[in-house]
C-alpha cells in the first residue's frame, strides 16, 4: 500500500485545543467556577501563582488558575507571559515591612516580645483530618479589638546589642539588578539571588531548604520573625516629585537568625537569611530564607559542599517555568536526531559483528 | 642562561605574610628545591612562580627565547598556552590532576590534544611510549585510572605532564602522598627523566632527602622568607643559618 | 493582533536583540548573553529562535518554519501561526522563496543563497555542557581556547567504540577560534554550515544566548586526521522521490516492523516529485 505522508498538523492542534477547553470546563451541568470564587476561596493557590508569576494581581492569578485547570505552574506561566507585555512605567520605592500591619507575627527565638505572638489566620495547629462537612455551617471567628500595638522587628532587638549582623551589609547603593531585564551572570550578587528565589519554585526551594536542615550545608537556623500582613506600595511620580501611596499588597516575610561567625579577635555575631514573597506563604518564605543563607557561604567564609550552597546550581534551576519548558520539550519530535543515533548504533553493532567473524 | 626569575615577591593572606620579599632565579636545565616546613610559604611561592596565583608585589620573569619578560604582561591566553605545553606542574595528589573516568591514554593525550595534536594513532603511540617510560605496562593504555594504585597514578601524572616536552616543570611534593616503599622508585624515575630530558625544575619539598637526591641548588624558606640558598650539598653539609642547621639536624640518619 | 506590536515584541526589546545579533555576527561562534523575554510559548520550545526571528522580521519578509525538516510538524505549525497572527507575515513552505527560515534540528537540503537568513532553535548553546555543567567555568574555557577536554572526549569514544559516537549536535570550530554547538542537527547536516552564503543565526531563549555565523565562515567539525568526520545517513533511498543524497526519516510501515525511508525535508521531496503546496 502506498505510503501517504502524514499531514494535517494544524487541524490536529486545533482539535486538541478544543478538547482541552472542554475538559477544562468540565461537566456542563455544573456551574462554571467564577474567577472571584477562586480569588476568594483558593487564596494559597493565588498567592503562589502571583509569587512565581512575578506579578501582584490576585484576580489575574485566579483567572490563570481557572484557565490552567488548576495546574499552578502553567498558571504562573500565563501570568509571566502577560507580565512581559505590560509597559514598565516607574519603579516603586522599597516597601517598609517594619511598617507592616501584621495579621500574623510569630517569633521562635523569644517566648514573648513587644506586640506579642500573634497566630493570625493559620492552620498550623489544626489536626489534619479531612472534613467531610466542610462549609455545612458558615465559620465564625471570635472578634477582638484591633490593639494597634507596636510590633518592632525582632532583628532590631538583636541588632541593638550588635548580636546580629547588620541588614544588607553588602548593599552597593545603586539600583538593584532586575533579572527580568538582564541575563543571569555569575558571580551573582545578593539582590539577584533574592529576586530569583522570590520568583523561584516553592517545591524546589522547599527541598533545598530541607536539605540544609538535614546536614547538607547546615546553618543553625532559628526563625527570628515571621510576619504576614499588608504593606503600602509607594512611588514617586516624576511629575509630582514626592511619594504617593498607590495601594497595599500582602507580603510574607521571614527573618532567619543563623549560625554565628567570628572568633576570639572578631566579636561573634549571628548571621541572617531572608525570605520575602507575595501573599500568605509561610513555607515559601521560610524555605527561601534557608536557601538565601546557604548561598552566602562564600561571603561568610564557609566551605561550599552542598547543593543549596552552590549559587549557580540553585539559580539555574529554581525557575519552574524554564524548567517545565525544557523538561516537557522532550515531548516534541526528536526523530531526526534519533535516526542519527539509530544509524550510528547499527553501524557500531555491525562493525563489532564483522570483527567477531 | 637564566630561565625563570622572581623579584621581591610579596603576598599576604589577611594579616599573614605568606611571601615576604622573595627573590630567586633558575637556570636552564637546573633543578632547584624549595625546602621548608609547612606554613613556610613554599607552596605559595611555587604557585606564584607557575602563574597559578599572583603576587601582591613583585614580579616573575620568564625567558621564552627572547630574553626575560614579566609574566604579568603576557596575558591570560598566552600564559595558559605556556602552562599547557612548555611548562608542566606535578601535583602532590595525582587524583586532583588526572581525570579518573578517562583512560590512561586519554589522560596522557590531553595536553597533546590541547596543543593541537590531531592524529589519533600518533597520540596513542606517544601515550603508549610514555607509559613505558614511567614503567607502566603499555597494555594498560585503555584502562581507567580509577583502579590504579597511588604510585601508578603518580607515574601517570608524570607521563601526562612530560608528554609535551616541557622545558620547565614545577613539582609540589611529588612523592608526598605515597608509601615510603614507593617513594624511592618514583624519585628515581623523576631523577632519570629530568636528567635525560634536560628539564629545568622547581621542586617544593619538606623532605631534605628528596632535595639532596634531585636538586642542584636549594633555597630554605621560613615564614615567607628565604633564609639560606646555595648548592644543595654545600648548604646541607655546611648550613650557615641556624634554622637550616635545625632542619638538617632534625633529619633522622638513614 | 490587537494591542501587540508587530511580531509581538516591543521595539526596545527588538533593538536589544539586534544589538546582541550584531555582536554575535562580529565574533563568529561566540555566545552573546541577552535578556531573553518571557514568550507565550514555553521556553525550550523555540523561544530563542522566535525572538531572533521577531527582531529581524520586516513587512516584506517571507517566512518558512520547519521542525525535523518538515513544515507541518506540530511545533512548526504553531510557530508559523504565531508569526502569521502577530505580524501578518507572508509564509511559505518553499525554501527557495523564503527570506527567513526558522528551523529546529535540520538544515534544508536545498542550498541556501546569499540574502537568506536561517534562524536555528537551540536548546543548549554551550557545547561543553556535558563535560562542564558550570556555565561560568565553560565561559573561561572559551576565553582561553581551552578545548582539550572536548578532544579527549572524542578520543575516548574512538577508543571505546572504534568511532566517534556523537551523531547530532556535533561540535564544530567556528572561524578556527570558537567551539560551537550547531544545535541538534544531525551530523549529516554539519557540512552545510561551512562557507554558506546565507547568514546563520542561533537563538537559545531559555539559556539566554545568541550566536551567529556570518556568510562564508569557515566551520569545521572536530575530528582526527586518521578518523575524519563522517556525516552519516541511512543507507537507503527515499521511497517517495528516489533521492539518494537527502537525510531520511525511518517510518515503521506495519506490525511486522517493515521499514521505509522518506525524505525528512518535505519541501525538497515535494519539489522533486513536482508537487507544490
Amino acid at each position: 500500500m502506498a505510503y501517504v505522508a502524514v499531514k494535517g498538523g494544524e487541524a490536529a492542534i486545533e482539535a486538541a485545543h478544543s478538547w482541552a477547553a472542554e475538559q477544562r470546563r468540565g461537566d456542563p451541568a455544573l456551574p462554571a467556577l467564577m474567577v472571584e470564587q477562586i480569588a476568594s476561596q483558593l487564596g494559597r493557590a493565588v498567592d503562589r501563582v502571583m509569587a512565581e508569576g512575578g506579578l501582584y494581581d490576585p484576580v489575574l492569578a485566579a483567572l490563570a488558575i481557572k484557565q490552567a485547570q488548576g495546574d499552578l505552574i502553567e498558571a504562573a506561566f500565563l501570568v509571566r507571559a502577560y507580565r512581559a507585555t505590560l509597559p514598565r512605567l516607574v519603579d516603586a520605592e522599597p516597601v517598609d515591612t517594619g511598617a507592616m500591619r501584621p495579621i500574623r507575627r510569630i517569633s521562635a527565638v523569644f517566648k514573648d516580645l513587644p506586640g506579642g505572638q500573634r497566630l493570625g489566620p493559620t492552620a498550623d495547629y489544626t489536626h489534619r483530618l479531612l472534613d467531610f462537612g466542610l462549609d455545612d455551617a458558615p465559620p465564625s471567628a471570635p472578634q477582638a479589638e484591633a490593639s494597634g500595638a507596636v510590633m518592632p522587628c525582632v532583628t532590631d532587638f538583636l541588632g541593638a546589642e550588635a548580636l546580629l549582623e547588620p541588614d544588607g551589609g553588602e548593599a552597593t547603593g545603586g539600583a538593584p539588578t532586575d533579572l527580568t531585564m538582564e541575563p543571569l551572570d555569575f558571580p551573582a550578587p545578593r539582590d539577584v539571588r533574592l529576586q530569583a528565589l522570590a520568583r523561584g519554585d516553592e517545591g524546589f526551594l522547599l527541598a533545598l531548604g530541607y536539605s540544609t536542615q538535614r546536614g547538607y550545608g547546615h546553618n543553625h537556623p532559628f526563625v527570628g520573625e515571621l510576619r504576614v500582613g499588608e504593606v503600602a506600595v509607594t512611588l514617586v511620580p516624576p511629575e509630582l516629585g514626592f511619594a504617593i501611596e498607590i495601594g497595599d499588597i500582602t507580603l510574607t516575610e521571614c527573618q532567619m537568625v543563623n549560625q554565628f561567625t567570628g572568633s576570639k579577635a572578631a566579636p561573634p555575631q549571628f548571621t541572617r537569611g531572608y525570605g520575602l514573597c507575595f501573599g500568605h506563604a509561610d513555607r515559601k518564605a521560610i524555605a527561601m530564607s534557608l536557601v538565601d543563607r546557604a548561598m552566602r557561604a562564600v561571603e561568610l567564609g564557609e566551605e561550599v559542599k552542598a547543593p543549596a550552597q552552590d549559587v549557580e546550581f540553585v539559580l539555574s534551576h529554581c525557575d519552574n517555568i524554564e524548567a517545565t519548558g525544557f523538561v516537557e520539550h522532550l515531548k516534541l519530535p526528536h526523530h531526526v536526531d534519533f535516526q542519527s543515533e539509530l544509524e550510528t548504533i547499527r553501524a557500531m553493532r555491525k562493525e563489532a559483528e564483522d570483527g567477531r567473524l | 642562561m637564566t630561565l625563570l626569575q622572581a623579584q621581591n615577591l610579596h603576598k599576604r593572606f589577611g594579616s599573614l605574610e605568606a611571601l615576604d620579599g622573595v627573590s630567586l632565579s633558575l637556570r636552564r636545565h637546573e633543578i632547584l628545591a624549595i625546602v621548608g616546613e609547612s606554613g613556610s610559604g613554599k607552596s605559595t611561592l611555587l604557585n606564584v612562580l607557575a602563574g597559578r596565583a599572583s603576587a601582591d608585589e613583585g614580579d616573575v620573569y620568564y625567558d621564552r627565547g627572547t630574553g626575560l619578560a614579566p609574566l604579568s604582561v603576557l596575558g591570560e591566553l598566552e600564559l595558559r598556552r605556556l602552562q599547557r605545553a612548555r611548562w608542566g606542574f606535578i601535583q602532590q595528589d595525582p587524583r586532583q590532576a588526572l581525570r579518573l573516568s578517562i583512560t590512561a591514554g586519554g589522560n596522557i593525550g590531553e595536553r597533546l590534544m590541547a596543543s593541537g595534536a590531531r592524529h589519533y594513532g600518533d597520540i596513542r603511540r606517544t601515550a603508549a611510549h610514555w607509559l613505558e617510560a614511567v614503567e607502566i605496562d603499555p597494555a594498560r593504555l585503555d584502562d581507567l585510572p580509577r583502579n590504579f594504585s597511588g604510585g601508578m597514578l603518580q607515574r601517570l601524572q608524570i607521563a601526562a605532564t612530560l608528554v609535551t616536552g616541557p622545558e620547565l616543570v614545577f613539582m609540589d611534593e611529588p612523592t608526598g602522598g605515597l608509601d615510603v616503599s614507593v617513594q624511592a622508585r618514583i624519585l628515581d624515575l623523576i631523577r632519570g627523566l629530568v636528567r635525560r630530558l634536560g628539564l629545568a625544575a622547581v621542586l617544593v619539598t619538606h623532605d631534605i632527602g628528596v632535595a639532596r637526591l634531585l636538586a642542584d641548588r636549594l633555597v630554605v624558606m621560613r615564614r615567607g622568607r628565604i633564609v639560606e640558598s646555595g648548592l644543595t650539598d654545600q648548604v646541607l653539609d655546611d648550613p650557615h643559618h641556624e634554622y637550616t642547621q635545625l632542619l638538617v639536624s632534625s633529619v633522622l640518619p638513614t | 493582533m490587537e494591542g501587540y506590536n508587530f511580531a509581538y515584541l516591543d521595539e526596545q526589546t527588538k533593538r536589544m536583540i539586534r544589538r546582541a545579533i550584531l555582536k554575535a555576527v562580529a565574533i563568529p561562534g561566540h555566545q552573546i548573553p541577552f535578556a531573553s523575554r518571557e514568550m507565550p510559548l514555553p521556553s525550550g520550545w523555540g523561544t530563542g529562535g522566535i525572538q531572533v526571528t521577531a527582531a529581524i522580521l520586516g513587512p516584506d519578509d517571507v517566512l518558512k518554519v520547519i521542525d525535523q525538516g518538515a513544515d507541518d510538524t506540530t511545533n512548526a505549525v504553531s510557530i508559523r501561526g504565531f508569526f502569521a497572527r502577530t505580524a501578518g507575515a507572508a509564509t511559505t513552505t518553499r525554501t527557495q522563496e523564503a527570506s527567513i527560515i526558522q528551523t529546529r534540528h535540520r538544515i534544508p537540503e536545498t542550498k541556501l543563497q546569499a540574502g537568506q537568513i536561517i534562524v536555528y532553535q537551540v536548546p543548549m548553546p554551550e557545547p561543553l555542557y556535558r563535560l562542564e555543567p558550570s556555565r561560568a567555568t565553560a565561559a573561561r574555557m572559551h576565553a582561553i581556547a581551552d578545548y582539550g577536554a572536548m578532544h579527549v572526549k572524542l578520543y575516548e569514544e574512538i577508543t571505546r567504540f572504534g568511532r566517534v559516537a556523537l551523531s547530532y549536535d556535533y561540535p564544530v570550530m567556528a572561524n578556527e577560534r570558537y567551539l560551537m554547538s550547531p544545535s541538534p542537527i544531525p551530523a549529516f547536516d554539519n557540512p552545510k554550515l561551512d562557507m554558506s552564503p546565507a547568514l546563520q543565526l542561533f537563538g537559545a531563549g531559555r539559556e539566554k544566548r545568541i550566536y551567529a555565523l556570518p556568510p562564508f565562515t569557515r566551520v569545521r567539525s572536530l575530528d582526527f586526521e586518521d578518523h575524519p568526520f563522517h556525516p552519516g545517513r541511512a543507507n537507503a533511498v527515499c521511497a517517495l522521490c528516489g533521492a539518494e543524497d537527502s537525510y531520511l526519516d525511518e517510518i515503521v510501515a506495519d506490525d511486522q516492523g517493515a521499514k521505509m525511508f522518506v525524505c525528512s525535508d518535505t519541501d525538497y521531496c515535494d519539489t522533486r516529485r513536482g508537487e507544490t503546496r
